[in-house]
């Protein structure tokens, strides 16, 4: 459970963290071998079609196409050594406080590092491009992106017009952690027509306040959290006890990367299910 | 208060009765460096990327090359200062509170380094050294406090206030864990978990400059130190200025650990075990205590961050090297205990 | 006439602002054996610790040899003054050895590093004390009377000109309780100063040769012991009907009259 929520590892609190960007030497010749130290890099890079080239993965990686991969450490905990060890073309990193010193490590000790920071729908589709670029893969990366671009202008016709949906996107009960303004789930949520009631929140995945949330009186509240602790309880609570409940199926909501348009069709489909027919 | 640790093997006759003496030191001292120095050697060993090391010393800019120089040998670098620093630092404070269960963690620097340390990763700092360098400032912040209240009535005013500010500071990191989004939370747990990472040339020299006047310091004044573990009454009847080495000990016991804290975090059970194990083999003789605690620390740190990196397979991840030290040291220490309670 | 070891004028000394004593005014020759008896918390152990530094005094003065107290350097003071204090309170890890050798630390430099002499020294005073045998024993070993003699024989490593002792005879049995003050009494016959707070008047009658009572906060009397260790003024000094005899080798003996 720590783990999906840690995999929103969007480190992009209060400080800008960039566009993306190589740090050390920029990669030579093909890239073929691929270390990525998050799962939803992980992601960008099966969905460009490149998944044979990965050679390392975090230890947070569930996805049954790597299970077979050695685990290179965590998200403050990257091992240096174990992706040295691997002889990477190219490292890809999410930016963050937690990681920096062993990242730049690395890119000290020579490899290529691309830093992909994922913390809105924008970051997504330049990390889309500058992935497929580095990869040789430019025009995949290119497709993957106008994909995602054109799945959001296409919901975001449909929602037009309709009555704005006052919605609450839960990422987890215990502490309560919902989708603030500033990240991709907030975003996606407006695209779907949806008005997200905790936009006045202070970061992308704040710690929310119960009471503000039964203040907020959402009409409908979506799942998206890996385990029930603490369902029940929110549940229960005046407000909340009235509102639609709908789980939202999968990671697609927990993860930034290239299923965001999957994510993003059953957001409509639940916000609007009238629509959605 | 009597203390309860005594040397093994002392028995009557056995022992001419100076324990210290320039050839027993040069013997203890020369043989506690041969086992930092294997250690290290270990420790440069070790670690996940296979290295050739005949490569690597031939050829500095190969991979080989750049991982030993890179990584192994500034990691147990590393090791070797915090141990150093933390075991000695324990040891001159065991004399100076007359408990041999001190720990360096008593003095309020450890707890102000974890408030800067905190404070820096909460803000997200990505400015250069953000968290070691907001460590030390807290530690510093924690001591100037210490050391001034120590100035007041007792000389166990710096004693207590170090032990409130320690909770102080709890407390506020504590309250800024609530507020922290949970990858935050992630980043300041780790952190406070006590780890070595790989710092830069720069930051080790300047970290190499902070242990060697800090335990420059205390090994000067380890013969005073002897005689106030005696009692303050007693050591000031012999010619001991008290209030002054009291501060001084202090201070360069504070400045150790601080050096070692803002750059490796809560490393526990090094600034316990190794001093009160070196004073059940050596006797509480502060002058062979204080530079054994170093060595033996050193060897001690380098040698559990190797063991951290021999646990990656496992985990996949390795463990803050405080897990180690603590499971280690603590067994150890019970069977130590035990053995001297009845003797087989 | 020589000039006093120790002199006080109008000394008043406690903890905090209460006088326990106040208007002391003694003068202590050199070459004598001082004893001081007086009831539970009459202020002996806070006179000592008073003419040792260890406590400001509350009022008056205190001279020793010829210098103020306050005028006095830790270290030099530690050469000439040596102290045997109450109660053994330090790290039992050392030897006995050790312990004796820190008696030679105002001697000695920076690292404490024992010379020949040191050691010799220190040798000669756990003899002259009888506990040689204790020399590599540890002390948290030891019991609470050998511990006292290895604090006896530290004070006289540092080779005073005064020697202050808080109760020496505390935990010993007779032979050494006689012992001890024997030996005191030997160095103060070649030039030794020494005052001992004793809590038994048949060795101050035995062994010293001037006694200061102190009692209710005031010196009861002070003076020759042979003239001022009598039974009334004892009686009055402890609270108590006391008995008076002699030995037949002379010496006097005070005891608790009568007790139903």
């Amino acid at each position: 459970m720590i783990a999906a929520l840690l995999s929103l590892a969007v480190l992009g609190t209060g400080a800008d963290p960039g566009p993306p960007r190589v740090l050390g030497s920029a990669p030579r010749g093909e890239v073929r071998r691929v270390v990525t130290l998050a799962p939803s890099l992980t992601d960008v890079v099966l969905a460009l079609g490149a998944g044979d080239r990965l050679v390392g993965v975090s230890r947070f990686d569930e996805r049954p196409e790597v299970a077979r991969l050695p685990r290179v450490g965590g998200f403050v905990d990257p091992s240096v050594e174990a992706v040295m060890a691997l002889h990477p073309d190219l490292v890809i990193a999410q930016p963050g406080p937690g990681n920096r010193r062993a990242v730049e490590t690395m890119a000290e000790l020579g490899a290529a590092v691309l830093l992909l920071p994922l913390g809105t729908v924008e970051d997504v589709l330049a990390a889309e491009r500058a992935a497929g670029k580095a990869l040789g893969l430019a025009d995949q990366g290119e497709a993957l992106a106008r994909s995602l671009e054109a799945t959001r202008t296409r919901i975001r016709e449909r929602s037009r017009g309709l009555r704005p949906v006052r919605v609450l996107l839960v990422y987890g009960f215990d502490p309560l952690v919902v989708a603030g303004p500033g990240g991709f789930g907030d975003q996606l949520l407006a695209d779907a027509g949806a008005l997200n009631v905790a936009r006045d929140a202070a970061s992308p995945y704040p710690v929310y306040s119960v009471e503000r949330v039964v203040q907020s009186q959402p009409e409908l509240v979506l799942d998206a959290a890996n385990t029930a602790a603490g369902k029940d309880r929110i549940r229960s609570l005046p407000g909340l006890h009235e509102a639609r409940w709908a789980e939202v199926s999968g990671q697609s909501l927990m993860h930034p990367g290239p299923a965001l348009g999957r994510g993003l069709e059953e957001l409509f489909r639940l916000v609007h299910p009238e629509a959605a027919r | 208060m009597t203390s309860v640790a005594e040397p093994l093997g002392v028995e009557a006759g056995r022992v001419p009765g100076v324990r210290f003496t320039p050839m027993r030191a040069a013997l203890v001292l020369g043989g506690l460096t041969l086992l930092v120095l294997v250690a290290l050697g270990a420790s440069v060993v070790l670690g996940e990327y296979p290295v050739d090391l005949l490569r690597a010393l031939s050829d500095p800019a190969s991979p080989d090359g750049r991982v030993l120089f890179g990584l192994r040998i500034p990691r147990a670098v590393l090791g070797a200062l915090v141990g150093a620093g933390l075991a000695a630092s324990g040891s001159a404070l065991q004399a100076l509170l007359r408990n041999p269960l001190a720990d360096p963690f008593v003095l309020g620097v450890s707890g102000g380094a974890a408030l800067g340390a905190t404070v820096a990763l909460a803000i997200g700092l990505l400015t250069f050294a953000g968290p070691p360098l907001f460590a030390f400032v807290g530690a510093l912040a924690a001591m100037a406090l210490v050391l001034g209240a120590g100035r007041a009535s007792s000389p166990y005013a710096a004693l207590l206030t170090g032990v409130v500010f320690n909770a102080f500071a709890a407390a506020i990191i504590t309250c800024i864990k609530t507020l922290l989004t949970p990858d935050r939370l992630g980043e300041v747990l780790y952190w406070l978990a006590g780890s070595l990472g790989y710092e830069p040339t720069r930051t080790l020299l300047l970290g190499t400059a902070v242990q060697v006047l800090g335990l420059g310091v205390l090994w000067a004044e380890s013969a005073r130190l002897n005689l106030l573990s005696l009692g303050d009454e007693e050591a000031a009847s012999l010619g001991v200025p008290v209030r002054r080495t009291r501060t001084l000990v202090l201070f360069a016991a504070s400045l150790s650990v601080a050096g070692a804290v803002a750059l490796a975090g809560l490393v526990g059970f090094v600034g316990l075990i190794v001093p009160h194990l070196l004073r059940l083999w050596l006797g509480p003789d502060q002058r062979l205590l204080v530079p054994a605690s170093a060595l033996g620390g050193a060897a001690f740190l380098v040698l559990a961050d190797a063991a951290t990196r021999m646990l990656f397979p496992v985990f996949h991840a390795e463990p803050p090297v405080g897990v180690v030290t603590a499971f280690v040291g603590g067994p150890l220490f019970v069977w130590l205990l035990n053995r001297r309670e009845h003797p087989a | 006439m020589t000039a006093p070891v120790l002199q006080t004028a109008a000394l008043a000394v406690g903890y905090g602002t209460t006088p326990v004593v106040s208007e002391l005014s003694l003068s202590i020759a050199p070459g004598s054996l001082w004893s001081v008896l007086g009831p539970n918390g009459s202020g002996k152990s806070t006179l000592l610790r008073t003419v040792l530094g260890l406590l400001r005094p509350l009022s008056g003065e205190v001279n020793l040899f010829g210098t103020a107290l306050g005028r006095w350097d830790r270290r030099a003071l530690a050469r000439r003054v040596a102290w045997v204090p109450q109660a053994f309170d330090g790290d039992a890890g050392f030897t006995g050895l050790e312990l004796v050798l820190m008696g030679r630390a105002p001697h000695q430099g920076g690292w404490g590093l024992p010379g020949p002499k040191d050691l010799a020294v220190a040798r000669a005073a756990l003899a002259e004390v009888g506990v040689s045998h204790l020399a590599g024993r540890v002390v948290s070993r030891l019991s609470g009377g050998e511990r006292r003699l290895l604090l006896v024989a530290r004070a006289l490593a540092q080779e005073p000109d005064l020697l202050l002792l808080d109760e020496p005879t505390a935990f010993l049995d007779l032979q050494h309780q006689a012992q001890v003050l024997d030996r005191v009494r030997s160095r103060v016959r070649n030039g030794l100063t020494a005052i001992a707070v004793l809590h038994d008047p048949n060795l101050a009658a035995a062994f010293t040769d001037s006694t200061l009572l102190l009692r209710d906060g005031r010196v009861l009397g002070q003076g020759p012991s042979a003239e001022l260790l009598e039974a009334e003024r004892l009686g009055r000094l402890y609270g108590l009907g006391l008995a008076e005899a002699r030995t037949e080798a002379g010496h006097r003996l005070f005891a608790p009259r009568g007790t139903p």
